[in-house]
């Protein structure tokens, strides 16, 4: 697993626990967590601003906890110092989250890391409070994919959250759903492959012969894509994009076609249908697309992981 | 050509089917007759996904509608009044050329409500090919909860029909497990709750009609109402506002709240704007069962040919044993959704866009080919039917 699908993995996880999910434990959802934000940008008193990864609230609790995720070995230092500059009139004031500011409301700053990566978070953030930065607290939890999660250090202002993160909570990772979070713009092409050749048969089904790149991750990434930014729309654009050129060349020749020229998130796709009367995809080609879509994505990881290099043209070419 | 009377407002199409329903329940009482020619009222629910303008909903709907008639042997009459169309379908029975008119009222223009009078093996046969030609169009799905809470709450149950065949995931005809039967009566709860308190028919026998006897306020009249679980209402009545009222409270006020405010509005999954940010939205939907999956590989291969009945596409991945995960594509609408196979249960994903009715048809199908006894909730909703 790379470091990136680690990142999107430890997210996808704190939005499901705080789902309603008979196959894994619902412990934010029961507490009322259900108010979830991602990637919101936060004004601060200095005129600058901090982008945390997830924010959930519970109205139940009055408490909220601002996640950092980490799967790499380091913290980015500016951003640890901007989020203890988060002030809890920020929750109700600019986030506009349904708590009670004023009764009792408590709030907690929270890194979630590749379980092998803890001890090197809590050094980054022992040096910065050290240096004066109030990080020192920050809870760290850490994710394991055969055990879960458990705090590794610090402490949680909110006592029973404290509490249920010491003891761990259990379930195996491999279960996550994706559909939350599919895919981040540093997720490798397998890990995006799946949802982009589903789109591309939605669109056989319903004979959309042509679409865009742009398109195609739109409707991958899902309903949350108006609010991110161009230049991560741009990045995920540019996977996608790759992703299409590799299928056309090899397991989608002969389905998929590039039509004219154009800038990369203007270029488009044809799917070349077979029956002229049209009507639904045939169901035989949909059978033989199913075989390759698999061939496809599974020889994306067999190349990602190590067997051989993906070789991606570096221009585009002419069909 | 001789072309067929055709009612222009909906009112006179009400008058017409009143005189019609009438004229047929006398002939239904002297010859005992289920159906005859031309004789019962049976109303269809479309769900449609026409219209994406919905100021500019009747132009849609009447474009759609002409367009679909190039591949059927069918016109479309524009009537006097705003999403009220006709399609006149045309066939042949012997030497003689019979007419068909289905009245289609799209005031609610995401549920289209469409009555007929034609004779049932055509009417069914045109209004299937008419919903499976197209990715645009499907009919209603009412799970056995669906049908038997209609059965408990709607009138005195009255019938009941039911199926099940497991032929889609057992090969092996000697191997497959069928049923089919239809029965009459007011014995009909007996019936139904026998089947229910024996283990193996609990599991493969799935309501797939119920008839519902009513009585008119006020008077001792009495109206039956055939429920199939394609939505298909079939009134053997003499009241077209008792058949209307019906029709509004199961189609409006039960089926299309199940659908759109529960499954697409509270269950999908996507965001709700919250100011500039984005909230995250949605729940997943699960599928729990009694008769538990033993090989999730052929199941999941199975399950996801893209062949009927289920017409579902899949990229499947089995990443353990009791655990396997399927980007799927709903062929009949063309959109896109995931299913998470554990041997007990089935969880969904269903992303903001793609219809609730997807769900709704899966469930009823699962029961109708894997175990009847299923269960779909969702969120706070321990049953969602």
């Amino acid at each position: 697993m790379t470091a990136s699908s680690k990142n999107v993995l430890i997210l996808r996880t704190l939005i499901a626990l705080c789902k309603r999910d008979i196959k894994l434990p619902s412990v934010f959802y029961d507490l009322g967590y259900t108010q979830l934000l991602l990637d919101k940008v936060i004004s601060l008193d200095d005129n600058k601003t901090v982008v945390p990864d997830l924010i959930m609230s519970s109205r139940q609790q009055n408490h909220c906890i601002v996640w950092e995720s980490k799967s790499g070995r380091n913290i980015d230092n500016d951003q640890a110092k901007r989020l203890a500059l988060i002030k809890a009139t920020c929750f109700k004031d600019q986030l506009m989250l349904n708590i009670k500011v004023e009764e009792g409301f408590l709030f907690d700053m929270a890194y979630a890391c590749d379980g092998q990566q803890c001890d090197n978070i809590r050094v980054d953030l022992n040096r910065l409070a050290e240096e004066g930065s109030p990080v020192g607290k920050f809870p760290i939890i850490g994710f394991f994919e055969d055990k879960g999660l458990q705090k590794h250090s610090g402490k949680f202002n909110k006592e029973n959250i404290d509490l249920i993160m010491s003891a761990g909570i259990s379930f195996d990772l491999r279960e996550i759903p994706v559909d939350y979070l599919p895919f981040d713009q540093d997720s490798s092409l397998s890990d995006i492959a799946p949802f982009v050749v589903r789109i591309i048969v939605s669109y056989a089904a319903r004979q959309e012969a042509q679409f865009s790149s742009e398109q195609v991750t739109k409707e991958s990434y899902g309903s949350s894509w108006d609010f991110i930014s161009s230049r991560t729309k741009n990045e995920m654009v540019n996977k996608v994009e790759k992703i299409l050129i590799e299928a056309r060349q090899n397991e989608f020749r002969g389905y998929l076609s590039r039509v004219g020229r154009g800038g990369i998130r203007s270029l488009k796709w044809q799917l070349n249908y077979s029956n002229a009367r049209g009507g639904a995809y045939p169901a035989g080609r949909l059978k033989k697309l199913q075989k390759r879509c698999k061939e496809f994505v599974n020889r994306l990881r067999r190349e990602e992981s190590g067997i051989k290099q993906l070789r991606l043209p570096l221009v585009l070419e002419d069909d | 050509m001789l072309k067929p009377e055709i009612q222009k407002t909906r009112l006179d199409m009400a008058y017409y089917l009143q005189d019609k329903m009438r004229s047929g329940y006398e002939r239904y009482l002297d010859e005992q007759k289920l159906e005859w020619e031309g004789g019962l009222l049976k109303t269809y629910l479309i769900e449609s996904d026409v219209v994406d303008k919905p100021r500019d909903a009747h132009n849609q709907i009447l474009f759609y509608l002409k367009k679909q008639s190039e591949w059927f042997n069918y016109y479309v009459e524009e009537l006097n009044e705003e999403n009220f169309f006709a399609l006149v379908a045309r066939s042949r029975v012997g030497r003689q050329e019979k007419f068909d008119i289905f009245y289609i009222d799209a005031s609610d223009s995401r549920f289209w409500i469409t009555y007929t009078i034609g004779h049932s093996t055509r009417t069914d046969h045109f209004i299937e090919r008419l919903i499976n030609r197209s990715v645009m169009l499907d009919n209603a799905w009412f799970p056995v909860q669906f049908l038997s809470g209609l059965a408990q709450t709607r009138g005195s149950f009255n019938g009941l029909g039911g199926r099940f065949s497991n032929s889609p995931f057992v090969r092996e005809e000697e191997e497959q497990l069928k049923i089919s039967l239809k029965l009459w009566g007011n014995l009909a709860q007996d019936v139904f709750d026998a089947f229910r308190k024996s283990d193996r028919l609990r599991r493969m026998f799935s309501l797939s009609n119920i008839r519902l006897k009513r009585y008119l306020s006020g008077t001792d009249e009495s109206v039956t109402d055939d429920i199939s679980y394609l939505g298909k209402i079939t009134s053997m009545g003499q009241s077209f506002d008792s058949h209307l009222d019906l029709i509004n409270k199961v189609y409006k006020e039960e089926y299309k709240s199940k659908i759109v405010e529960t499954i697409e509005k509270e269950l999908a999954i996507g965001v709700d704007f919250h100011g500039d940010a984005a909230i995250l939205k949605g729940e997943p939907i699960f599928v729990v069962f009694n008769k538990p999956i033993q090989n999730l590989e052929a199941f999941t291969r199975m399950l996801f040919s893209g062949t009927s009945p289920f017409r579902l596409w899949g990229l499947q991945e089995v990443i353990k044993n009791d655990f396997a995960r399927v980007y799927a594509v709903d062929l009949h609408l063309g959109r896109s959704l995931t299913f998470e196979v554990f041997p007990d249960a089935i969880r969904i994903f269903l992303p903001v866009g793609t219809c609730g009715n997807s769900v709704a048809r899966f469930f009823t199908l699962f029961q109708h080919h894997y175990d009847s006894s299923a269960e779909l909730m969702g969120g706070k909703h321990d049953s969602l039917f």
